[in-house]
């Protein structure tokens, strides 16, 4: 049991409607999960119930062992957590607010100081410690939300979709701190961009509507859409019907089909296009009896590569079946009403 | 440290931070003046119970503004979420708070000793009453500041918690108003502040007047910490 924090079946309910159900997942140190799903999915509540700002109607939160509803003080001390549009006090400074939050988190003052000028120098806050975090922009503001929630080193950190609202810059910034802090931490986050979450995560639960929908790593995941089935590109210089054949023969090939080449790109003529369907297993091996096929025929091979199915098609399918939704899930960057949305709960 | 020194530090500095302390400061001292003035002349005493009695007037009005933004703007910032998922429990967050907003009103008070002290320079002024008024006053003010962190904890609008903490306090202040017999004119009296605040403007300190503010306080502090609490429920 080396996780570091477990979500065991947690289940929040607003409404008849509205909320999460059993949601469970467990992620260690030097992990990134990734919760992904489209806006309204309940990813929000989900961290709210971890972070214990919601009491959950079901389940357990452990951190490190400590539950949540039982040791409150325990959990919190070793949470970092950053919320959807960081609310920070604009009218400090942004060295009077980190200095703030590390004596609520019961840093010693040497201490404190020496983890105000860690953060700043690794988040590249130096510059503006002495601005009022009102005058900032809102990369920078992202940035103090961060240092704020890994001053005190918890072992667990949660941001609420980190990279929203930030110009591109901005994102690749913030996406590669993800990615260091999720090497000394447990990082759970949350996005509605899926490529995102492919990019940063080792695990990923997709939610929606309040449920998991499914959850695993990324290659579990786009393998268990496709029955453990891969899908190669092969073109060759050569008679259609012959290629086809000779590629159907090779071992752990289940399918061969031509297939039409892209639109507005014409193919060289005289070169076969083909799709061809194999087992998940054989990988580089694969290849080569491909390749050998090709030679064994006497037809130049122009291309031979794997296929690769992205999350993007998992996650469409996964959601297809609720298409009444108005999911935004494949457009980056899709900015979303920040303020209102985190208050809608009265 | 206590974490609701910290909280309540932060929440004096921030204070002063803002143009609103400077002008409700401003508001309190130029009108204090002119009671000042006015009543000394009229009266032609030395006495300032008078003086107090409109102070706490005055105060109906500015109490509210002085709590209206502590929890309210809290939660619609949504930093409300950080606080609560902090190593600090709500009673410790709102009493933090609850202090900053007292430091603030003490810096108003003592500010208006300032009259106290010309009198005193000027003719013979009866220093016990002038405590014991100002002990009353400075009581009044901390329980309105406690009524308007309550007002404060319903809402994250700043206008409706304004508005709500001057009905509440403006009810406490006018119990007696209604006229009755028997017990209920007992109670209301009881519960009435200006008919807890007469025995300080005479120069008496009643146990019971203590008692009356101090838990007139707790009580608002606690059912704040309460809303702020269940309000997660929700």
């Amino acid at each position: 049991m080396d996780s570091v924090i477990d979500v065991i079946d947690v289940t929040k309910r607003y409404g008849p409607s509205r909320g999460v159900q059993g949601v469970s997942f467990s992620v260690r140190r030097g992990e990134v999960l990734g919760l992904l799903g489209p806006n309204g999915a309940g990813k929000t509540t989900t961290l709210r119930v971890i972070t214990g700002f919601l009491p959950a109607n079901g389940g357990r939160v452990l951190v490190e062992g400590h539950d949540i509803w039982e040791e409150p003080y325990e959990v919190r001390r070793r949470i970092g957590y950053l919320p959807d549009n960081p609310p920070l006090y604009p009218e400090m400074t942004v060295y009077e607010y980190l200095n703030f939050m590390g004596q609520l988190h019961e840093l010693p003052a040497a201490r404190r100081g020496v983890r105000i000028d860690e953060v700043a120098e690794r988040l590249q806050l130096g510059d503006v410690l002495g601005r009022l975090i009102g005058r900032l922009s809102r990369g920078y503001r992202q940035r103090v939300g961060l240092a704020q929630a890994v001053l005190h080193e918890p072992p667990v950190l949660i941001c609420d979709e980190p990279t929203v609202g930030l110009d591109p810059r901005q994102i690749a910034e913030m996406r590669e701190l993800i990615r260091s802090f999720g090497q000394e931490h447990a990082v759970i986050f949350s996005s509605h961009i899926l490529h995102e979450v492919r990019l940063l995560c080792s695990e990923i639960v997709i939610i929606h509507r309040g449920q998991v929908v499914t959850q695993g790593s990324p290659q579990d995941l786009t393998e268990r859409l496709h029955g453990g089935t891969t899908q190669w590109l092969v073109r060759a210089k050569g008679p259609g019907d012959a290629v086809a054949a000779a590629l159907r023969s090779v071992p752990g090939v289940h399918a061969v089909q031509e297939q039409p080449s892209p639109e507005g790109e014409a193919e060289t003529a005289g070169v076969v296009r083909l799709l061809v369907e194999a087992g998940s297993t054989g990988g580089e091996d694969l290849a080569d009896r491909l390749f050998g096929a090709l030679a064994a025929g006497g037809w130049p091979a122009r291309e031979l590569r794997q296929l690769e199915t992205s999350l993007e098609d998992v996650f469409l399918e996964l959601t297809a079946a609720e298409q009444a939704s108005s999911t935004t899930v494949a457009e980056p960057a899709h900015a979303k009403a920040g303020p209102q949305r985190g208050g809608g709960r009265r | 440290m206590n974490k609701w020194w910290v909280v309540a530090r932060r929440e004096w500095q921030v204070s002063f931070q803002s143009p609103l302390a400077y002008v409700l400061l401003g508001i309190w001292m130029l009108l204090a003046g002119y009671f000042y003035v006015s009543i000394l002349l009229g009266n032609q005493t030395t006495n300032l119970s008078a003086l107090y009695q409109n102070l706490i007037i005055l105060l109906l009005f500015i109490a509210p503004l002085l709590t209206m933004r502590l929890l309210a703007e809290e939660r619609r910032t949504g930093s409300e979420e950080l606080m609560l998922t902090a190593p600090l429990s709500p009673a410790q967050w709102v009493a933090g708070k609850y202090i900053g907003a007292l430091l603030v009103w003490t810096v108003f008070s003592v500010v208006s000793l300032l009259f106290p002290l010309v009198t005193s320079r000027l003719g013979t002024l009866d220093w016990g009453i002038t405590a014991s008024s100002f002990l009353g006053l400075w009581l009044f003010g901390a329980s309105t500041l406690a009524i308007g962190i309550f007002a404060s904890s319903l809402t994250e609008n700043q206008v409706v918690a304004a508005m709500v903490s001057f009905a509440v306090v403006l009810l406490f202040y006018a119990t007696t108003w209604i006229q009755t017999t028997g017990w209920v004119s007992t109670l209301l009296t009881y519960v009435s502040m200006p008919g807890q605040l007469n025995n300080f403007t005479l120069g008496v300190i009643g146990v019971q007047n203590l008692i009356y503010f101090v838990s007139l306080i707790f009580g608002f502090l606690f059912i704040s910490v309460r809303a702020v609490d269940l309000r997660r429920w929700t």
